[in-house]
């Protein structure tokens, strides 16, 4: 028995001295470099408080080159100049594996294979003398090499900023057990002045023009055939926000041959030619005249139109398919502008006693 | 006394030990045998003794100063003669740029240095080493010790199958190979820590019992990794244009938005640098705080999504108008994601969640990105002067 406890006395110590002498050399093997890494922030824009819109978020993917048993911790650390930007406030961080991300390269290690195993949990703690603000993930599952695992973090308790200087940062990606390095990885990220561009519109009215006719009748009172010529009026306004407007007119008449004022027997046309003047002692027929609304352009009465003249009428067609341009303008007319219309007749000598009418229609549209 | 057993008690200790020790060091047996060697030239039949012959004189001269004069020399074992020739490291790089002293990589190496291979600033977890040979025949096999330290804690080997760092437990004779082998990968060291300086030194074999002593150690640093991203605007001539933030682009005036009309580009572009040499290359993705246009005054959205603002009677969204990097055959291009490829008025969507807009599966030099911002707005949208959407855009490096 006393020999069994002398050899004993031998045999413990050294073997407790084989077993410290293996775990130093354990200890000593260098970690090895994760095979795949990406850091997935929500923001790049500079000095990020974390609150609010400017609360910062993170998919962190990560592809191990050593199977990790289960019961490990994967750590985010940032450079040490920079402690308490990137933890904000030191807490618990809201944690959840992710199965993919909009980030994945598809077909490499660069794509989420499975969510990141384990009863997750991670806190932020932030950085002092000789210590990093660092995100650490705790109770991790068992990892396998080759198999790229995405988890999302975002604010809990603690919330997570960005750094003050643009530029490149350095990130320390490690999966630890036991709290040694087993894989790790040193990444960087690039932080901006500004992440966002603001796109801002003015959405216009849509264009409209308005029209109006200050009278749908003229009485241009009693004719006499071979006599002189009489006249009546109205007034058209326009204003539109379109690019800017015109208006056309055609007639009726005898309903087959020519516009002009019509007794249902007796036609006094508005004729073939272009104009009419009615003060020629041998010219008989029917045809307006407008006012140029603004004196200027843009406002232009269509030159056979045109009121300058006395007596001297334009004359007009039937029908759609005879409607003539009278009024135009060229550009935006904030507000109603009204253009005189004159309607002039003159019967001839032959024309028969009765009631003459003339339905003239007047068309306004908007250039757009 | 007590001193004594103390003494006892150690010497005992390291008697346990001793057979640790020796059967890790045990190298020579009765009954090994020699194969596949080459001598070098210079033996000779020794026959003064007249009944045998022997190779006294197979060995190499010694070089140590105490084994010759100008009067005598001594020879070196014979056994020296079945070693293999102590390589060398001919090249050894990580971050070289515009030069490489490697000559049976890629061309793009040899005339860009590493960079040319792995992107701005170089590699980070991987380097290129050649060997030199020192005469050695051409089926001579070589491993490769590495080290952080120069070893002087950290040995390790470097894997023939993987080619990543291993430990020295691991270490085995698929590790060896020949030089062509080894030279045959671009990259035929991988695994590598970022801005960390390795040392390797190359063993050569020639058979059973052959392994030279290492050569000297080289050493290089890994680069830390690299990434640029910057946002300009400018109109659609603006491929040099450098601008500050605030970053805006607008639809008023001339390029307003009038309901019911046809879709508007707006005047100015989105522009973007990007490079890094992460291996992964980059994703640009982008996101908006409304998902479209918002008025707060009218309450309205002209909602963004992936369409063609032609066929569609509302909506905005983004569209690539221009890529390039420099050329680099062996690094990466840019391509712009299917939805935000599109022609004519197709757009891709600014959602509140995030899209890839654009992405790298490679390192990039000097990439140059620019994307239209479209609009149109439906006759049911009510006039008003603050439409607003707030695009952000992030660059993610895949290391």
């Amino acid at each position: 028995m006393k020999k069994i406890i002398g050899f004993l006395k031998y045999v413990i110590p050294t073997t407790l001295l084989v077993l410290i002498l293996s775990f130093l050399i354990v200890t000593a093997t260098q970690a090895a470099t994760l095979s795949a890494v990406y850091v997935f922030l929500s923001r790049l824009k500079i000095n990020l408080n974390g609150t609010g819109t400017q609360a910062v978020e993170m998919i962190l993917a990560i592809d191990t080159s050593t199977p990790v048993a289960s019961g490990s911790t994967i750590k985010i650390e940032f450079p040490d100049a920079e402690d308490t930007r990137w933890c904000r406030t030191a807490g618990a961080l809201t944690v959840a594996g992710v199965a993919s991300s909009a980030v994945d390269l598809p077909a490499s290690n660069w794509s989420i294979d499975a969510a990141l195993p384990g009863t997750l949990s991670a806190t932020c703690t932030q950085g002092g003398t000789g210590t990093v603000d660092t995100i650490t993930i705790s109770n991790v599952g068992a990892l396998t090499a080759g198999t790229t695992y995405g988890v999302k973090i975002s604010a809990g308790t603690g919330t997570l900023g960005t750094d003050s200087t643009a530029g490149e940062h350095v990130l320390n990606i490690s999966v630890n057990v036991g709290g040694v390095p087993i894989d790790s990885k040193s990444i960087k990220i690039y932080l901006v002045n500004d992440d966002a561009v603001v796109v801002s519109a003015t959405v216009a009215d849509i264009a409209s023009v308005s029209c109006s006719i200050s009278s749908n009748s003229v009485n241009l009172g009693t004719l006499y055939p071979g006599g002189t010529y009489a006249t009546g009026s109205h007034t058209i306004g326009t204003s539109t926000t379109s690019n800017g407007y015109y208006w056309a007119v055609y007639g009726t008449g005898d309903g087959s041959t020519d516009a002009g004022l019509w007794s249902g027997t007796t036609l006094i046309q508005s004729g073939p030619t272009a104009t009419l003047d009615l003060t020629s002692s041998t010219v008989y027929g029917f045809g307006i005249t407008l006012s140029d609304p603004d004196g200027t352009d843009p406002a232009t009465v269509t030159t056979n139109f045109v009121n300058t003249t006395p007596g001297i009428f334009g004359t007009i067609d039937r029908l759609y398919s005879g409607a003539k341009l009278v009024l135009y303008q060229n550009g935006i007319q904030a507000s109603s502008e009204p253009s005189t219309v004159t309607y002039g007749a003159k019967a001839q000598p032959t024309a028969s006693a009765g009631s003459y009418t003339e339905y003239v229609y007047f068309i306004c549209g908007g250039y757009y | 006394m007590k001193r004594r057993k103390f003494i006892n008690k150690i010497i005992t200790m390291l008697i346990i030990l001793l057979p640790l020790s020796v059967s890790a060091t045990e190298l020579n047996s009765p009954n090994y045998k020699i194969v596949g060697v080459t001598t070098n030239t210079g033996g000779v039949t020794q026959t003064i003794d007249g009944d045998y012959s022997a190779l006294l004189e197979a060995g190499r001269v010694s070089n140590n100063p105490r084994n010759y004069s100008s009067t005598y020399k001594l020879y070196t074992s014979p056994e020296e003669a079945f070693i293999a020739s102590v390589p060398s490291v001919s090249c050894f790089e990580t971050t070289t740029s515009g030069h490489s002293d490697c000559t049976t990589g890629p061309e793009e190496l040899s005339s860009g240095g590493m960079v040319a291979i792995c992107g701005p600033s170089g590699c980070y977890d991987r380097a290129r080493f050649e060997i030199g040979n020192s005469s050695n025949p051409a089926d001579t096999l070589y491993a490769v010790m590495i080290s952080t330290d120069n070893f002087v804690s950290d040995i390790r080997y470097v894997d023939g199958n993987t080619f990543w760092p291993e430990s020295i437990s691991t270490h085995n004779l698929n590790d060896f190979h020949t030089k062509t082998d080894w030279e045959n990968p671009d990259f035929n060291l991988l695994g590598l820590q970022s801005s960390t300086t390795y040392y390797i030194k190359i063993f050569a074999l020639h058979g059973d019992f052959t392994q030279s002593d290492a050569g000297p150690a080289a050493f290089a640093t890994t680069s830390s990794g690299s990434v640029f991203f910057d946002i300009d605007i400018e109109d659609s001539s603006g491929i040099s244009a450098e601008t500050n933030p605030p970053y805006g682009i607008s639809f008023t005036g001339d390029y307003r938005l009038i309901p019911g009309s046809t879709p508007t580009t707006a005047e100015d572009r989105i522009w973007m640098d990007a490079r890094t040499n992460s291996q992964g290359g980059f994703a640009i993705l982008t996101r908006g705080l409304n998902g479209g246009l918002k008025s707060n005054t009218t309450g309205q959205t002209i909602v963004s999504a992936t369409a063609d603002l032609n066929t569609t009677p509302d909506g905005f969204g983004i569209q690539s108008e221009y890529i390039n990097q420099d050329t680099y055959p062996y690094l990466g291009t840019i391509t712009a994601m299917s939805d935000y490829s599109g022609t004519g008025n197709s757009v891709g969507i600014v959602g509140t969640s995030a899209t890839k807009v654009y992405e790298s599966s490679k390192p990039v030099f000097n990439g140059r990105m620019a994307l239209k911002v479209i609009a149109k707005a439906g006759t049911d949208k009510v006039a008003a002067a603050d439409y607003q959407e707030s695009i952000y855009f992030v660059l993610i490096p895949r290391f």
